[in-house]
Order: C-alpha cells, then structure tokens, then sequence
C-alpha cells in the first residue's frame, strides 16, 4: 500500500552515509512487511539496496546470508558439497513460509528475522544452523549475537535505535548435520503453529530448536542422541510463559504438539544413525 | 548519497516512463497512475494478488513493491503479456475456458499462472 506518511527517500551507498539516526526513520530491505500496513510513525525510508551487500557467500567454513538477501535466493541455493547435509533445509524452510512464492520475490532473509514473530521460518532456520548474527549500531563496534538469542519475543529482538542487522553466518559444522523438521499447522499452506527442527552429528550433538509454538527460539542441546524420557523431560522443563497463545493454538496445544513432534524428530534422527 | 530518486526510466510494457513516484508510494498505485489500469487494488497488503506484475521477469505483489525500485527496470502487466490476436497462451486458456468469475482478478490470476509456465520466469522453471 502507500505509506503516505513518507516524506523522505534515502538512498545510501555505504552504511557510514547514514550517520545520524532519529525518530520517524526505517531502514528498507524488501519491503514486505513496511508496504503491508500502515506505518503512521516512520516518515523516512533508508533503503539498503543501494548499500550492494553481495546475498550469499559459501565458503569452507560456511555459509553468510546478507539481510538483505531475498528468500528465493535461500529458497534455490544449491551448494555442491554432499557433506552439507542440512542443505534441504533451505528449501523446507521456505515453503514454511504464509506466503505466495511471489513473495519470495522481494522479501528478505534479514527482514524476516528482524520482524522477529514466533512463525518467522528465517529465524527456525538460521537459529537451527547455529547462525550467528552481525550487527552494525549507529555508533560503537559491529557485535555478533546467536540467532536464538536475536530474538526476544514476539515481535521484540535485541536491536538497538537504528542498529543494522548486517549477515548471518552458518557455521559448516551445522550444516554438515543430520536433520529433521516438523512444522504443525491448522491448514495445509497456513502459518506455522510449530516449527520444530533437529539437527545430529552422528555421534555427536543432538539440538532441538523449537519456534513458532514458543514466543522466541528455544533451543534445547544435548551431548549426544538423548532417549525419548531425557527429550520429554526437556521439553516438559520449557517455563509455561514461553508457549505462545495465538489463533493459531492455545499454549496447551502447542505444549503437546512440541512434545509430540520433538518425539517425532529424535525417532528420525534415530533410525537414520543406525 | 542519492537522497531521491533514480532519473533511469522504467520500461512499463515496452513503454519508456520517466515519471517519478512520490515518496513512499506503491508500484501498484504508481503503475495504475501511468495508465496501466490493469494492475488492481485487491487486499492492499499483499495477500490476495490482484495487483501481480513482472518485475524483470519476476512475478511480484505490486502493492509491496516501492515504486522506486521500478527505476531502470522492466514492468510487465497483463496488458504487455500478449497483444490482439497474439494472446500469450495462458491468457488463450483463461479465455478457452472461461476462467472468470467478476474479472476483477483475473489480471493477477493470470499473471500469476503465466510466470509458472515453461517459457517464463528461470526461477520458476528452477523449482
């Protein structure tokens, strides 16, 4: 829709132009959510395109995501390493999404996560790959904070006034595991009332990270493949104001369906390590 | 710093535009101001897709898009798609089988179902 509040357009071409940061201005990546709804508070778009942030870079050591990359990107990246077996994680993700595949088309990776709702399957994605995130505030020194420490709340994160969400990085080391993702859903193309994924290295670390059902990413780890008592009891331990109560389910709901599905995820772990 | 919009024209259905949006204004409502009366207002919020185009080839929610960022790019609508008696072929079998109801979608519906076919959009043909 037209924001019709806007009186200003910014178009920067480094981060350092934006040097000044005041009540009223909105940093613009894909556009999606700002253009949905009315925004009587914002009256200056910065848009990040011109900053040219280059969308996906794959290296040995892993996989880093611009913000402002957009979801079809995510959604057809193919990395050729086999030992990335978290790869069709991309993809699953994607088709999480409540959204026309045109969608994907102009939405970001960093503005789903910055939008930071419980459904947001950027965040299900990159907390479950152990992705870390770049940030860039106005003034002081880049930091880096996990993904699922990101996001607070529903719709809160840890972004400061006018602080950037520049990248995320996924490490190898998570993208070389094992997975399993479960999402429950009132209708079949509808919002996520639980997103849950696992990811196991053989041998190794087993982690549950739950979203959608729980109002921030809650991540559970383990030492190794837990039995299915020790993966209850976790879950059974998440603090009861966590659940996240929408039209989308009541807290009890997404309690027992978390339990279910979690049970689901370490039973398909299990089979495939044997 | 460009502080206000790019002068490179918009290709609007092979039509060279030049005009610039306000501020904060929609491609949808831009678009419909240049005379393409085929881009509709639906839900205005992204979830219907009355108002679908192709920006460079790619199918998007025009009531998302800032309009600035048509700057230097080509916009199909469903009047670009085909021409008189040269319909592009989805728009030959809406119109085979007459895959109406008011109308007042069926320009989002079909370019919609056009960027899906083989001879369109790469991105599609990649899923």
């Amino acid at each position: 829709m037209d924001i019709n509040t806007i009186t200003t357009v910014r178009r920067p071409s480094t981060a350092e132009e934006i040097d000044t940061w005041r009540a009223g201005d909105a940093w613009l990546a894909g556009g999606t959510w700002l253009f949905s709804e009315p925004q009587p508070n914002t009256d200056t778009l910065i848009d990040l395109t011109g900053l040219g942030w280059t969308p996906i870079e794959v290296s040995a050591e892993g996989i880093t995501i611009a913000a402002t990359c957009r979801i079809v990107e995510i959604a057809h990246l193919k990395v050729p390493d086999p030992s990335w077996r978290a790869m069709p994680l991309f993809r699953a993700c994607c088709d999480s999404f409540l959204a026309s595949f045109k969608i994907w088309n102009a939405a970001t990776v960093g503005g789903n996560i910055c939008m930071s709702l419980p459904a947001g399957p950027m965040i299900s994605l990159t907390a479950a790959l152990e992705g870390v995130c770049t940030l860039w505030p106005r003034d002081g020194q880049k930091r880096e904070v996990p993904v699922v420490e990101f996001v607070t709340g529903n719709h809160a994160n840890v972004l400061r006034s006018g602080e950037l969400l520049r990248s995320i990085n996924l490490p190898a080391s998570a993208l070389r595991k094992r997975f399993a993702l479960r999402q429950q859903c009132l209708t079949k193309l509808g919002r996520s009332a639980a997103l849950i994924i696992g990811t196991y290295a053989l041998g190794g670390e087993f982690l549950l990270t739950i979203t959608a059902a729980t109002d921030r990413p809650i991540q559970l780890r383990f030492p190794s493949l837990p039995d299915a008592i020790a993966l209850d009891a976790a879950v059974s331990a998440i603090p009861d104001e966590r659940w996240f109560q929408d039209v989308h389910g009541s807290a009890p709901y997404k309690r027992y369906i978390t339990h279910h599905l979690a049970a689901e995820i370490r039973a398909e772990l299990e089979s495939a390590a044997t | 710093m460009n502080d206000g919009f790019s002068s490179a024209p918009c290709i609007i259905d092979g039509r060279s535009v030049s005009t610039e949006p306000r501020p904060g204004q929609c491609l949808r409502t831009w678009l419909r101001e240049q005379g393409a009366l085929s881009v509709k207002k639906g839900c205005d919020a992204g979830d219907c897709g009355a108002c679908t185009v192709w920006l460079d080839g790619e199918p998007v929610h025009s009531c998302l898009v800032p309009a600035f960022r048509a700057s230097g790019k080509h916009i199909t609508t469903v009047q670009g798609l085909g021409q008189a008696g040269a319909l592009h072929p989805m728009q030959q079998r809406f119109l085979d089988a007459q895959g109406f109801q008011c109308g007042f979608c069926s320009a989002g519906m079909i370019m919609t179902a056009a960027s899906l076919t083989e001879e369109q959009s790469p991105t599609c043909r990649m899923r």
